[in-house]
This record gives C-alpha cells, sequence and structure tokens, in this order.
C-alpha cells in the first residue's frame, strides 16, 4: 500500500529525514514512533503530498505520488498535528462541505455524514456549532473528516495529542473500530502503551534516520533478546529463578515489582511449555504462565539514544 | 446544442452552485448581524451624502435664484458615485484581505488542497463570495440612483454605463486583495498593502484628472479606473489606431483582462496546489500587455499627455511599458535555477523550448517575445493614431532607440532577477533586489532626463555641471549600460550557484 524508498527532506539548517526507507502493506497498522524532532511528521506531510521531498521516492497502492499527485489525494485520509477547523459553521455543514469538496455525489453526501458522525459518536452534535465542540470532539470530528471519502490509507499524526484520559480512550476506540474497517493506518504518537495495543507493526525513527522497522512482537523479540515468559509461582520463588537459570533456552531470569519471575526464552516459538514442564515436575506451584505483554516503551527506550536532531 | 448545454450547466455547478468554498463562504458571511449591519450603514452614508448634495445646490439656487433643477439631479448622482466608490475601496480590502490568508493563518488550506477541488475552483470559489457581497452593496443602492433620475440631468444611460463600470471595477479590485491574500500569506500584511495599493490608485488617477485639467478637455479611459467619473464623463469615446471606441468598453476590457490575469495568477501562487496553471497564465500575461499596449498607448489622450516636449510621438511608449515589464521580468525570471548538468546557464535561459512553462528555463526568451510584442502594439497604435502624415521625421529612429531602451531595461531586470535567484534562498528577496537594481538605473535615466528638462537653476544648490547630450546619445549610453551590467549578472551567475545554492523553492 504504501512504500518508502531513499526518502529524504532538507532544509538549509537540517536535515530532517534522511534515506528512509520503509513499507506498509495493505491492513497494516504501523505505529511511527520516535523522539520529538525525529522527523516523523515530515515524513507524513511529504507521504501526504503537502511537502516535497528533496530526493527519494514515495509510492501509494503503486503509484508515485509525484507523478500522481490528484490520484494519489483521493486514495489518503490525513490528519494533522495541529489542524485547523472552520469554527463558525455547524458541525454537519463542516462535514458538508468537505463531502462537496472530495466530490460525493450529492445525494450519498448526507447519508455519509451521518455514518461518519455516528461512527465518531457525534452524532448528538449534528446542528452544533463546531467552535462550541470541546477539543476531544473536534478531534473526533476532524477524524470523522478524514474517513469522510472512504479513503485506503490513513495518515495520523498524534492524533490523541493534548487530550484528557478519557478523550484519548475515545479516539483509540476509534482507531481500532477502523483497523476493524480494514483501513491501512501510518499513525505517530507518543502514547505508546496505546499504540501497542493496535498496532501490528512499528518503525521507529530517530534523527531522521530509521532505527527499526517491522512486525512488533518481532522488534520485541530482538530487542528483549528472546521471547519473554511471565511466571507468577505461589511459593519457593528463589529456588524457581535457580532451576529456570539452569533450564535450556533459557537466557535470562529477573523478577519484577509484582514479584513475577521474567524469564527470557530463547528457543524455538512453540516449545515454550518445557519450561513450565520443568517447573511442574520439579514440583512448583505455578499459577500464571504467560507470554510477557508487548512494551513499547521499553523497545522505544532501548533502540533510540534519546537523541533529538 | 444540448452538448453545449450540459456544459454550461456543469461549468456552473462546479464553479459557483456546487463550489463548496462558495457555499460556506456564503453561509458564514450572511449569518449574524455583521453583514445586514454593514450594508444598513452603506446605504444611510450614500443616502446622507445624496441629502447634502440636494440642500447645497437648493440653497446656492435659492441664493443665486438660479433654478437647478437638472443640476440637482446630475450632482446627487455624481455624489452617489463618489461614496459609493470610496465606500468599496475601504470595504473591498475588508472582504477579501482574509479570504486565502485565514486559510493559511488556521491551516484550513492543507485539508481543502487534499480533497479534490483545484486551485482555480478553490481561488474562483474565494472571489465569487467575495464579489456576491459586493454586488449585494452596489445594487442596494439603485434605488437612490432611480431618485437621481427623477430630478433629471442624468440619463438611463450614463447610470448603467456607471453601475457597469463600478462592478467590473469590483471584480478586479476583489482579484487584486485576492491575488494580496495568497502571496502575502497574513491578513493583516495583505489588508495593510491593499489599502496602500488602493491610496496610489487613487492618486494615480488624481494625476489623470489633473492632467485633464490642466491641459483642457483631455477624456482618457483610465480616469474611468475610477467608476465613479463615469457619473460625468461615462458616455465619451476616444480614438484608438484611428477607431472610435467608447472609455468605458476600453475600461472594462483593461479591467477584466487584469482580472482575469491575477485571477490565475492566484490559482498559481496559491499553497500546497501544484502550479498547474502557470501556463495559462504566461498566455494570459501576453494578450493582456498587448491588449494594453494597443488600447491604452493607443489612446489619443494618453498620446497628449505623455508625448515628450519635442514633439516625438513615440516617446510615451517606453515611458509607459518601461516600468510594467521591468517589474513582470524581475518576476518572471526569478526562481529556483535546475539547470541541467553539462547544459550552458545561456542555453538554459534562452531556451525556446519551454517558453510557457512555468520555470527558469527559457524565462529571458520569455521576457524578450512579451517585451517585443507589447512595444510593437504600442508602437502599432501611435503610428496608426498619429497618421503618418503628422509624424516626426524623426519617428523611426527615435523608436528603434526606444526599443533598444526598452530591451536593455527589460533584460537589465531579468538579468539581475537570474543573478540575485542564484545569491538568495529567497524568491521574494531575489526580486525585491532585482526591483532596487532596476529603480535606481532608472531614477538615474530619468534624473538625467529631469535635470535637463528643469535646467540648471532647478539645481543651483547642487554641484552637477550640465550635460548637454541630446535625447539619442542617452538612450545609447544608458542602453549599453543595461546590456553590460545584464551580461556581467549572466556570466557571474553559474559561479554564485555553485556557491550560494540558490532560491530554493
Amino acid at each position: 500500500m504504501l512504500r518508502i524508498e531513499n526518502l529524504t527532506k532538507m532544509y538549509p539548517s537540517l536535515t530532517a529525514v534522511d534515506s528512509l526507507n520503509l513499507e506498509v502493506e495493505a491492513g497494516d497498522i504501523m505505529g511511527f514512533i520516535g523522539p520529538n524532532g525525529a522527523g516523523k511528521t515530515t515524513t507524513i506531510r511529504m507521504i501526504s503530498t503537502l511537502l516535497q521531498a528533496t530526493s527519494g521516492r514515495i509510492y501509494i497502492n503503486g503509484m508515485d505520488i509525484t507523478e500522481h499527485t490528484e490520484e494519489v489525494r483521493s486514495l489518503i485520509g490525513y490528519m494533522p498535528d495541529f489542524f485547523g477547523l472552520y469554527e463558525d459553521v455547524k458541525v454537519w455543514e463542516y462535514l458538508d462541505f468537505f463531502a462537496s469538496a472530495y466530490k460525493l455525489p450529492k445525494e450519498k453526501r448526507l447519508p455519509t455524514i451521518k455514518d461518519v458522525l455516528e461512527l465518531t459518536d457525534l452524532s448528538a452534535k449534528y446542528e452544533a456549532m463546531v467552535s462550541e465542540l470541546s477539543r476531544g470532539m473536534q478531534q473526533r470530528l476532524c477524524l470523522a473528516k478524514t474517513i469522510l471519502h472512504d479513503p485506503k490509507l490513513l495518515l495520523l499524526d498524534e492524533p490523541a495529542s493534548g487530550l484528557d484520559p478519557r478523550a484519548r480512550i475515545e479516539i483509540c476506540e476509534l482507531l481500532k473500530e477502523l483497523r476493524r474497517m480494514g483501513k491501512t493506518i501510518l499513525i505517530s504518537s507518543h502514547i505508546l502503551p496505546e499504540l501497542a495495543d493496535f498496532c501490528n507493526k512499528i518503525a521507529v525513527i530517530e534523527q531522521g534516520r530509521l532505527v527499526v522497522s517491522g512486525d512488533v512482537e518481532e522488534i520485541m523479540r530482538k530487542c528483549r533478546g528472546g521471547l519473554v515468559l511471565k511466571i507468577r509461582l505461589a511459593e519457593r520463588v528463589p529456588e524457581a529463578i535457580s532451576l529456570l537459570k539452569t533450564t535450556e533456552f533459557v537466557s535470562e531470569v529477573t523478577t519484577d515489582e509484582e514479584g513475577s519471575v521474567m524469564a527470557t526464552y530463547i528457543g524455538e516459538d512453540g516449545t515454550q511449555h518445557n519450561v513450565l514442564q520443568s517447573l511442574v515436575s520439579n514440583g512448583f506451584k505455578v499459577i500464571g504462565f504467560e507470554e510477557a505483554r508487548v512494551d513499547l516503551q521499553d523497545v522505544f527506550m532501548q533502540v533510540t539514544k534519546g537523541l533529538v536532531s | 446544442m444540448n452538448n453545449y448545454k450540459s456544459f454550461l450547466a456543469s461549468t456552473f455547478d462546479t464553479y459557483i452552485q456546487d463550489n463548496p468554498i462558495v457555499i460556506r463562504d456564503l453561509r458564514t458571511r450572511m449569518r449574524g448581524l455583521g453583514a445586514f449591519g454593514l450594508l444598513i450603514s452603506y446605504l444611510l452614508l450614500v443616502s446622507i451624502v445624496i441629502c447634502i448634495v440636494f440642500y447645497v445646490i437648493t440653497d446656492w439656487g435659492a441664493a443665486t435664484g438660479i433654478t437647478a433643477t437638472k443640476r440637482i439631479g446630475s450632482a446627487m448622482f455624481i455624489g452617489l458615485a463618489w461614496t459609493q466608490t470610496i465606500v468599496l475601496m475601504i470595504v473591498i480590502p475588508g472582504v477579501i484581505s482574509a479570504a486565502v490568508s485565514k486559510e493559511y493563518e488556521k491551516k484550513t488550506i492543507e485539508m481543502v488542497a487534499l480533497s479534490r477541488l483545484n486551485s482555480f475552483v478553490f481561488v474562483f470559489g474565494k472571489l465569487v463570495s467575495a464579489l456576491l457581497y459586493c454586488l449585494v452593496l452596489v445594487i442596494s443602492t439603485l434605488p437612490l440612483a432611480g431618485i437621481c433620475l427623477m430630478f433629471g440631468g442624468i440619463s438611463p444611460e450614463e447610470i448603467a454605463v456607471t453601475y457597469l463600470l463600478t462592478i467590473v471595477f469590483c471584480f478586479m479590485m476583489c482579484t487584486v486583495g485576492l491575488y494580496l491574500s495568497t502571496v502575502v500569506g497574513k491578513t493583516t500584511g495583505a489588508g495593510l498593502l491593499f489599502y496602500t495599493f488602493n491610496w496610489f490608485y487613487l492618486m494615480q488617477t488624481g494625476f489623470v484628472i489633473a492632467q485633464i485639467i490642466t491641459r483642457g478637455s483631455i477624456k482618457t479611459w483610465s480616469a474611468l479606473m475610477i467608476p465613479a467619473n463615469a457619473a460625468h464623463s461615462g458616455m465619451e469615446s476616444a480614438t484608438v489606431c484611428g477607431v472610435s471606441i467608447p472609455l468605458a468598453i476600453i475600461t472594462v476590457v483593461v479591467q477584466l483582462l487584469t482580472g482575469v490575469v491575477l485571477l490565475y495568477a492566484s490559482a498559481a501562487r496559491v499553497r500546497h496546489w501544484r502550479s498547474e496553471r502557470a501556463e495559462v497564465l504566461r498566455i494570459l500575461l501576453l494578450i493582456s500587455f498587448v491588449v494594453w499596449a494597443t488600447l491604452g498607448l493607443g489612446d489619443s489622450a494618453f498620446r497628449t499627455i505623455f508625448a515628450s516636449s519635442s514633439g516625438t510621438s513615440s516617446s510615451a511608449a517606453p515611458m509607459m511599458v518601461f516600468g510594467y515589464l521591468a517589474l513582470l521580468a524581475s518576476i518572471v525570471a526569478t526562481g529556483p535555477l535546475r539547470k541541467p548538468h553539462g547544459q550552458s546557464m545561456m542555453s538554459y535561459l534562452f531556451t525556446a523550448k519551454n517558453l510557457l512553462k512555468p520555470e527558469m528555463s527559457g524565462a529571458l526568451t520569455y521576457v524578450t517575445v512579451i517585451s517585443l510584442l507589447t512595444y510593437m502594439a504600442a508602437s502599432a497604435a501611435f503610428y496608426f493614431n498619429a497618421g503618418s502624415g503628422s509624424l516626426d521625421p524623426t519617428y523611426w529612429s527615435a523608436a528603434l532607440e526606444q526599443l533598444m531602451l526598452v530591451l536593455a531595461a527589460v533584460w537589465l531586470a531579468a538579468s539581475t532577477g537570474v543573478l540575485f535567484s542564484a545569491l538568495f534562498r529567497s524568491r521574494t528577496v531575489a526580486v525585491i533586489m532585482s526591483q532596487v537594481v532596476v529603480t535606481v538605473v532608472g531614477m538615474i535615466y530619468y534624473g538625467q532626463y529631469a535635470y535637463r528638462f528643469l535646467g540648471p537653476s532647478f539645481f543651483n544648490g547642487y554641484t552637477v555641471g550640465r550635460t548637454d547630450w541630446p535625447d539619442h546619445v542617452g538612450i545609447i549610453v544608458t542602453s549599453c549600460l543595461c546590456f553590460a551590467i545584464s551580461a556581467a549578472c549572466l556570466a557571474l551567475t553559474d559561479n554564485a550557484l555553485q556557491k550560494f545554492g540558490g532560491v530554493t523553492e
């Protein structure tokens, strides 16, 4: 769906994006993460055709965006980090404006507006003035506008920034719904735990360069050096740790703040039951055995140096 | 016929009826009390002025014992036309200056640019919504014009011509505001610039009127650029290339052409869209310069106003085209220099392949072509207007010298624009610097003219010695100086580009 080849954006005093290569398959939800000033917004703006690249190519649905700008623009839905709204119109008028701008047939405009308002939970605000909406509602309205023309690729730049926890959860729920609808999404965000909930891929960027990209679990495993198993025991934790340290394919054993044992398993995926078997056969009372939850924050801290370009 | 009708219907639908910009702008403009408040204040002001004129004239009639009914109608309508014109010059910047710049400031432009609207539909929508509001203001005063008509002294045709010129004036002014809003990008800056422009616009007309007063019964279309003047001389005609044409028609053509050029220029310059209309803009510029030179400089009134004391009728041509062509040249010949590897700078700038492309490639060919055609149109108009019998014997040699001067001035502006495009990152800085050079050279050139015309007594306080160069020596020396500077600029461009990088976007 999206392919970026050697993308570079240079300004007189800095290189914002440096030879970036990235691929997003149809149906992927890719989290685009990086510290402030890493080049995330610049990259997303170049993909959205609003900013011209100094060099490199971007292909959307197989089309070069510089050659097929008009076609590409109808395929993408872009939600910027800082967006402006026409505040002196009503909610339905705002969406009607964009429905007309996207050349939706006249008879389809009203039903489409009602559909996106329902999806974004703004139906009750149909006749309200845009200026009267809360920040969270405005964010959802902008998202409603972004999906109005049923784009295949959504480019969401910090969609949850500046929102209170409740509004943030609402936006996340909305994004999960979009994932269920089969949209391809490239999303940049600082709220890493929430990204982990619905992203199947991530790309980490720092100083304009891609540090790592790929499947979330794959990267996690690379960072941790294997699969991390979270084991909860009813008793004899120190003895269990000693046993695990001598177990085959277990490279590292620690405990977390709750007292659970965290064992890094470097054996083949699907053979981790051997660890459980070893514990049970040695008489340990295992009350919990699971793969540790993906923690993007750890990945992020590990792969980035905290530099700001 | 059906195809023609459906084409018209779909065009009307795209550009006006289903243009989201028109619908949204009209909704917001007419919502609330502001729009109606302005309309009522406007009508009140015009009515008050008409009442004042009525009482002044009737008082004067009572004092002198002269019954002046006819004078009352005419004077009231002149009062209406002037009030309307001045109020429109104040209102239009307020209505249009924020049109595009506010979209930049609020960052809404990005979302609109990503939709399927093209830049022309966008700026056209902005223009239509502003123009419709101005039309409401203009048409609302028609009943007052009817009252003036009842008093006599003014014909329905004169009222119709005045209103036609007022509407065309609104169109042109709205496109000026639209262009400034697009280019400046800040509402305050665009508004201030527009008010400054309006001031000079009024001053220029004042200059023409002063000429009319001092030189007798000279009637010129440029006086009608202020539509209020149509209230007393809207039915006059001028001889253009030996043909009598109503001044109002010349004014309408010039203003419509200017407006269309500015509309396309706005569409080509609005951010986040590809400037796909730049080629149309170049063709329109060329046409409008030629038409303007033919109609404007062919107008017998202009010939008389600007003819030099030596009696050479062609001298008006470079006077008028010099400034505008140099301004155009310095804009066209500034921008990113994307010269392919291995091509020389001269062949890049003078190639005829990309004559109408919005690139620096072929820029000097374009300014040369437009200068030649404009000068030829102006000279032809003068020739036909003067009639071969009344031409000064030195006409042809003078015309050639002046053509050389025009080309020298245009190349100077263009080549300094090219050099500054290599020296500076910002195109705006390059254009301004190029304009400064052209202005300085122009001041030196016209300074020596002024010195000779005004005589040494005027400069007694200075230690400048008087030169007695005849006209043609001055022209040749100035032209050669301009050509030399141009050549030097172009020779330096390659090195400057390598060292400083030049204009980026």
